[in-house]
C-alpha cells in the first residue's frame, strides 16, 4: 500500500511536473493566463496522462524496443485527438473557445511522453494509472495556482469574481512576461521551503 | 526479456505498428462519428445566439431562408425578414489568409448596405495577438460603416482600419472576409429588392 501512495503523491508537490521537473513549460505559460484556464488546461492533460498511461502499460510487453517511441505517441495522440473532440462536442462553449487552440499541444507536452517512457513502459496498470493521476493533479494544482495569481494581479478576479477594484490590474501578468515572472517567483518561494527542510544545505 | 524482443524482426515490428495505427484510427473514427452531429449543433447554436446578437428583430428563421449567390460560391446570406419586410441581411463569409489558417466572419448589413455589425465566428489566430481581433475595441470601428467606404485596408496599406497591433496578418485576413462579405451583401440586397413589391 505504501509503494501506491508513493507512487500517487510524489507528482503532488515534491516531483510537481511543472515546479520541480520544470515540463510542459509551453501549455503552462500559454493556458494560465486566468484560473479557470489553468485549471481546465490541467484536468485535460491528466485525462490524457491516466489514459495514455494505462494503456502504455497494458501494451508494454507487446511492443518491441525499437519502435516504442512512435508507438506511444500514435497512442498519446489518439488519446488528445479524444479529448478535443469530447470538449467540442460536450464542454462549455467559453471554455471550448479559449482552451481548443492548445489542446493539440498536449500531445507535445513532455510530461506525458516521459512519464510514459520512464514509468509506464516499465511498472503494472495499477501503478501506472496512480502515477499519471498524481502527476497530472500536480499539474493541475500548478496550473490552477499560477492562473489564480495571474488573474488576481491582472485583472484583480479569481475564478471571475471581482474582488480587487477594477482599477486595480496589471495588465503585464496577463501577458507572457507576467507568466514567466509569476512562475519564476513561485519556483523561488518552493526552493527557499525546500532547502530550509534539507538542513545542511546552504543556500 | 527474449532474445527474440530484443532483436524483432522487421516483420514484427511493421506488424506491431500497423496494428496499433489501426486500432487508434478505428477509435477515432468512431468517435468521430459520435460526435459529429454534437458539434455541428453546437455550431448552429452559436450561429444562432450570433445572429440575434446581430440583427434587428425579425420574426423568420435565417438559418432555414439561407441561399447564396452563384458569383459568390464562399458566402452563405442569412436574411432577416420581419412582418414580410427586409429588416437585415447577415452574410457569412470566410478569408483563408489568417496567420493560422481560416478566419470565420459573421456580418449584419442593414437594408442600406450600412454595417449594422461585426461579429467573428471562427479563428485560429495567436492567441494575445490575433484573437483580439473578437474584441469590442477593434470591432466597433466597422460599425455603420457606408457601402462607398469598402473596400476598406489597414492603415499599413493606406486604408482607414487601425489594425491590431502586432498583427497585421489576421488583420488583413479579417479585413478580406469582411470586403468579401460586403460585395456579396450589395449584389445579394439589390437581388432582394427587386423581388420586394
Amino acid at each position: 500500500m505504501n509503494r501506491y501512495w508513493k507512487e500517487f503523491s510524489k507528482g503532488l508537490i515534491h516531483n510537481n511536473p511543472v515546479f520541480v521537473i520544470l515540463l510542459g513549460m509551453c501549455p503552462t505559460l500559454a493556458t494560465t493566463t486566468n484560473a479557470l484556464n489553468g485549471f481546465s488546461m490541467g484536468l485535460a492533460t491528466m485525462a490524457v496522462l491516466v489514459g495514455s498511461n494505462l494503456t502504455i502499460s497494458l501494451i508494454r510487453k507487446l511492443i518491441p524496443d525499437t519502435i516504442r517511441i512512435p508507438a506511444f505517441i500514435v497512442v498519446i495522440a489518439t488519446f488528445v485527438t479524444t479529448i478535443q473532440r469530447v470538449m467540442e462536442a460536450w464542454a462549455p462553449p467559453a471554455i471550448n473557445e479559449s482552451l481548443g487552440i492548445f489542446i493539440p499541444l498536449i500531445v507535445v507536452n513532455c510530461i506525458i511522453l516521459g512519464r510514459a517512457e520512464a514509468f509506464a513502459s516499465k511498472n503494472t496498470p495499477l501503478l501506472s494509472v496512480l502515477d499519471g493521476l498524481g502527476m497530472g493533479l500536480g499539474f493541475t494544482f500548478a496550473l490552477t495556482l499560477l492562473g489564480s495569481l495571474r488573474e488576481i494581479l491582472g485583472n484583480g478576479t479569481l475564478f471571475g469574481f471581482r474582488f480587487l477594484p477594477t482599477d486595480f490590474s496589471m495588465l503585464t501578468f496577463i501577458l507572457a512576461p507576467g507568466g514567466f515572472l509569476v512562475l519564476g517567483l513561485i519556483i523561488a518561494v518552493l526552493q527557499k521551503l525546500n532547502s530550509k527542510k534539507d538542513t545542511g544545505v546552504s543556500a | 526479456m527474449s532474445k527474440t524482443s530484443q532483436h524483432p524482426g522487421m516483420f514484427r515490428l511493421i506488424v506491431t505498428l500497423t496494428v496499433i495505427t489501426l486500432l487508434s484510427g478505428a477509435i477515432l473514427g468512431f468517435l468521430y462519428q459520435m460526435t459529429a452531429p454534437v458539434i455541428q449543433a453546437n455550431e448552429e447554436t452559436r450561429l444562432k445566439k450570433n445572429l440575434t446578437d446581430l440583427l434587428d428583430s425579425f420574426d423568420n428563421n435565417p438559418l432555414e431562408d439561407a441561399f447564396t449567390l452563384e458569383e459568390f460560391p464562399n458566402l452563405r446570406f442569412l436574411p432577416a425578414w420581419r412582418e414580410g419586410r427586409l429588416s437585415a441581411l447577415a452574410v457569412e463569409a470566410t478569408s483563408t489568409k489568417g496567420y493560422a489558417g481560416a478566419v470565420t466572419l459573421l456580418v449584419g448589413f442593414k437594408g442600406t448596405g450600412e454595417v449594422l455589425k461585426v461579429a467573428v465566428l471562427r479563428q485560429k489566430e495567436t492567441p494575445g495577438l490575433g484573437t483580439r481581433m473578437t474584441e469590442e475595441s477593434f470591432l466597433k470601428q466597422f460599425v455603420n460603416r457606408l457601402p462607398d467606404a469598402f473596400p476598406l485596408k489597414v492603415k499599413k496599406d493606406g486604408g482607414a482600419i487601425d489594425a491590431l497591433t502586432a498583427a497585421t496578418i489576421s488583420s488583413r485576413a479579417f479585413l478580406d472576409a469582411l470586403n468579401l462579405a460586403q460585395a456579396g451583401a450589395s449584389k445579394a440586397l439589390a437581388r432582394l429588392k427587386e423581388r420586394l413589391p
